[in-house]
């Protein structure tokens, strides 16, 4: 089990066919302030940016992304593989404050 | 002619000026008509679906939140909330009823109120500002529990003249723009506002999950929020007149099912 220190949802199957598509839903609470916008107070909100998720499947990596400042706050990712081989999971996400999420789901596969 | 939008000026700059030729064009049409209506019927398809998604409707992030602080004690000896009251859905029959009269301090409360009631009194703990993400994630939480109720229309006889108040200020016309509540939410509600439909102002959603917000918020931000799209002075959160609004805004949308966390645009 990993460390959550973002909050987050996240769907997965624990078990799979194999061969069979599955999907992995993520949804994430974030501001992604891109620090261009004006409180209040008339300060300018500081910047505070995801800046990468990175899914991988046993020891491969099947997802890879930078993420930029025009994704919207709370982003919702969702996305399918196909179940090969029992294995982890493996979730990371960062931001640009040295916040981290690192989350290892167990994926078992049956025949 | 008027003035060109300068491209810096926020969105709400923008609907409110908006707001003023559409109403000043709309001229004597009017589209409301029949039983009340969830915002939810005024949302596109999409919208409709987020909403119902039990994964990714965002709103969903908060109750989450909301359940763990709701089990969590607030400092160490200081029962937390369920040790009390148990699971949240033991207070489902109360949220419909909100905001209510307390006969003890002769004043309106809502559920904002009622928990930070609670924090100070029964946990002797600073309560939660109004709009921090502890007080929005309890708010939530405890609303979502009472999902599907209707909006109960019952209303305690020494509330009335707060009732008559709130109704007062729905039909007021306020800010530098003139408009009332009803202006837009009664009898313009249904009409197009650029890209946007007019809702009737129903509040069984909240708090809501607002895509313009990017964020959850309550009742009272949306008043505040409304308030200064047509250029009126805001009131605080919790103030009597957004406490006597929110009672009437109950009466008028009774029978509404709750549907927190409800995502709007």
């Amino acid at each position: 089990m990993g460390t959550l220190s973002l909050p987050v949802r996240l769907a997965l199957p624990e078990e799979a066919q194999a061969g069979r598509v599955v999907s992995l839903r993520l949804l994430l609470q974030h501001p992604m302030e891109t620090g261009y916008r004006i409180g209040e107070d008339g300060a300018r909100i500081p910047r505070h940016l995801l800046t990468a998720l990175r899914v991988s499947y046993g020891d491969r990596v099947i997802a890879d992304l930078t993420l930029r400042p025009a994704i919207a706050a709370n982003p919702y990712f969702a996305l399918s593989f196909i179940a090969d081989q029992t294995g982890p999971i493996t979730l990371e996400v960062e931001d640009d404050r040295g916040r981290k999420l690192t989350e290892t789901r167990m994926l078992t596969v049956v025949p | 002619m008027f003035p060109r939008t300068h491209p810096r000026r926020s969105l709400k700059w923008r609907l409110t000026l908006c707001l003023a030729l559409c109403l000043a064009l709309g001229g004597g049409l009017s589209l409301s008509a029949g039983a009340a209506q969830s915002g939810l019927a005024y949302l596109g398809e999409e919208l409709k679906a987020l909403q119902a998604d039990p994964f990714a409707n965002p709103g969903l992030l908060w109750v989450d939140r909301g359940t763990a602080l709701w089990q969590a004690d607030p400092a160490p000896g200081v029962p937390a909330c369920a040790s009390c009251h148990g699971a949240p859905e033991s207070l489902r029959a109360l949220i419909p009823t909100l905001p209510r009269w307390n006969p003890a301090t002769q004043r309106l409360e809502n559920l904002e109120g009622l928990i930070r009631q609670c924090q100070s009194e029964r946990q002797h703990q600073p309560p939660a500002p109004y709009e921090s993400e502890a007080l929005l994630a309890l708010t939530t939480r405890l609303a979502q529990g009472a999902r599907g109720l209707p909006l109960s229309d019952a209303i305690a006889p020494e509330a009335a003249p707060a009732l008559a108040r709130g109704e007062a200020f729905f039909r007021e016309r306020r800010g530098q723009l003139g408009l009332s509540c009803a202006d837009c939410h009664e009898r313009y509600a249904g009409a197009r506002l650029r890209g946007d439909r007019v809702s009737e102002g129903m509040i069984n959603g909240f708090p809501i999950y607002r895509l313009t917000w990017q964020t959850l918020g309550s009742r009272h931000r949306m008043f505040r929020w409304c308030n200064e799209a047509v250029r009126a002075e805001p009131y605080p959160f919790g103030a009597e007149p957004y406490l006597e609004l929110e009672l009437f805004l109950r009466h008028r949308g009774a029978g509404l099912p709750l549907e927190t966390p409800a995502v709007r645009r």
